[in-house]
């Protein structure tokens, strides 16, 4: 009986967390597609997610506008933050045009783009986290109580992925920065405007983890400092799905979906983060491009 | 006639080794210059710089107007330069089709009919039947039609090839040679081809040039250029 019931416990849990992979899809998404096309290292990509987080907060609180609107205007807010970092810092870093410089370079100036984000963030917002609740109602399924807010965030994941694979596999600008990401100079010595294709490329990688934040703030403690938290969610996601390989990153969602349902289940949950960190070394280790990533040639 | 390559006494080392050492030359447009020389001669390196990859030390080199230091290489592709390269580039998970449509997206923006006339291309080669496969999928030979086709739908006004003969077989390497020269009759393009299959040069282009140890020894009509003495003794070691 208690087997039983363990089981069903269990059962629940990868049920719920099954219902979070979208969105792990559409968070590893923007970090694949800028660090496969640019090999930028994004490491402020969290304080995006943040960012989304607050803009959801306060046009809900402030003005009563439902987070699903706010994915439009994340996605508005993106494009425009996307284009700004483009052109102000990782232009800039492109210009290197060595892989170890620009991965580098990355690093450091996106570290420093993190913290000053969240001292800002701390600055203006006080570093206290913050809630709301939004259609935090349940209904059930299969005799499971599922909350209305977590079917949205599965829906609008399950959209945004949807329309990043129609973007990369059914229109042109897809088919150049796929092109782009698989070799770069090919696709600069075919004419390519490869300068165009990378700003498109941050655009996206900016967008998405804004328009995520928006959505998941129904169901997030709103801090300044909770964008660590879906930094390791995109880093562990495109390394099991595999950099270079966007299709890789909806694999690499659902084993971590189900891995992190595993591991709450079975370890205390102190020790949850470190046993997904040492998947993450063991991926890393075994496979560096990831269990279905590509290796290229590029630049 | 018009100089559409303009090359003033460039010099490019790496590390120690001096790759070109003032090199000059000129080409008008509509020539076919054939670039020969031993391994190591600088052919590579001066095909390099002027489709912008790597930049010369010292000295000026043009294509088509424009100075090669100040254009990356996908503005001179632009411009209207397609290169194949010795070993075969290919987007091995794009189409056979999109490889080639990829190089129209200079110049058309509409993705259907780019994709239509991409299969035209890949049909002038002989490889139409293969449009919606896999890229990765193609043999050498193939990819190599696939390339030329990609050169093609440039509409280019220079062609810069590598080698491009190397790892064929004869009958493939006569195959590439005919739909290169039906393909220049018609064009009118300019032409720089890198090769070691001197027979083939000989027979194919308005003119030899020959690199050894980073140094032209010899320029003008290929049957007397390979009987230059100097030639024969850099190159052929006899």
């Amino acid at each position: 009986m208690a087997v039983a019931l363990d089981l069903g416990a269990l059962a629940s849990l990868i049920f719920f967390s099954a219902l979070y992979a979208p969105i792990y899809v559409a968070i590893s998404l923007g970090f694949n597609i800028l660090f496969s096309s640019t090999r930028i290292i994004n490491i402020a990509y969290g304080d995006l997610v943040m960012i989304g987080a607050y803009m959801a907060y306060w046009l809900y609180t402030l003005y009563s506008i439902p987070p699903m609107a706010s994915v439009l205007v994340a996605i508005a807010l993106g494009s425009s933050i996307g284009f700004l970092l483009y052109i102000t810092i990782f232009r800039r870093i492109l210009r290197l045009r060595s892989i170890p410089a620009i991965e580098e370079q990355s690093i450091i100036s996106t570290f420093g783009l993190s913290m000053a984000i969240q001292g800002v963030a701390a600055y203006i917002w006080s570093p206290a986290a913050v809630s709301y609740t939004y259609l935090d109602v349940g209904i059930r399924f299969s005799g499971l109580l599922v909350p209305i807010n977590l079917l949205v965030i599965m829906a609008v994941g399950v959209i945004l992925a949807i329309a990043i694979y129609v973007l990369l596999y059914r229109s042109y600008l897809g088919i150049a920065l796929r092109g782009a990401i698989q070799s770069p100079q090919l696709a600069e010595d075919i004419g390519l405007d490869i300068d165009r294709v990378y700003m498109i490329a941050t655009v996206i990688a900016v967008s998405l983890p804004i328009a995520v934040g928006a959505v998941i703030s129904m169901r997030a403690q709103i801090s300044p400092f909770m964008g660590v938290e879906y930094l390791v969610i995109a880093l562990i996601v495109t390394a099991l799905g595999g950099l270079g390989n966007p299709l890789g990153s909806l694999f690499g969602a659902l084993l971590y979906s189900i891995m992190d349902s595993l591991v709450s289940y079975i370890l205390p949950p102190g020790l949850k983060l470190f046993y997904l960190y040492m998947l993450f070394l063991a991926v890393l280790l075994a496979r560096p491009t990831g269990i279905m990533g590509k290796t290229y040639v590029v630049r | 006639m018009d100089r559409v390559i303009r090359i003033h006494n460039v010099s490019k080392s790496f590390g120690g080794i001096r790759a070109l050492d003032s090199v000059s030359l000129e080409v008008s447009r509509g020539e076919v210059v054939g670039l020969i020389g031993p391994n190591g001669s600088g052919k590579t390196t001066l095909l390099s710089i002027l489709r912008g990859i790597i930049r010369p030390d010292s000295g000026r080199a043009e294509i088509l107007g424009v100075d090669v230091r100040r254009a990356g290489a996908d503005r001179i592709a632009r411009l209207g330069v397609a290169s194949i390269y010795q070993f075969p580039r290919v987007i091995r998970d794009l189409s056979v089709a999109e490889n080639v449509a990829l190089a129209i997206a200079g110049y058309l923006d509409d993705p259907q009919y780019a994709e239509l006339l991409a299969i035209e291309y890949l049909k002038e080669v002989g490889l139409g039947g293969k449009a919606l496969e896999r890229a990765g999928r193609l043999n050498r030979y193939e990819t190599r039609l696939m390339e030329i086709a990609r050169a093609m739908a440039m509409r280019p006004r220079i062609l810069l090839f590598d080698e491009l003969l190397s790892g064929l077989s004869e009958s493939e390497q006569w195959l590439v040679r005919e739909t290169i020269e039906t393909y220049l009759a018609q064009s009118g393009a300019t032409m720089i081809w890198v090769e070691h299959a001197i027979g083939f040069l000989v027979e194919s282009v308005d003119r030899l040039v020959v690199l050894n140890a980073g140094s032209i020894i010899a320029d003008g009509e290929p049957r007397r250029v390979i009987m230059d003495e100097r030639v024969r003794k850099a190159y052929l070691g006899v």
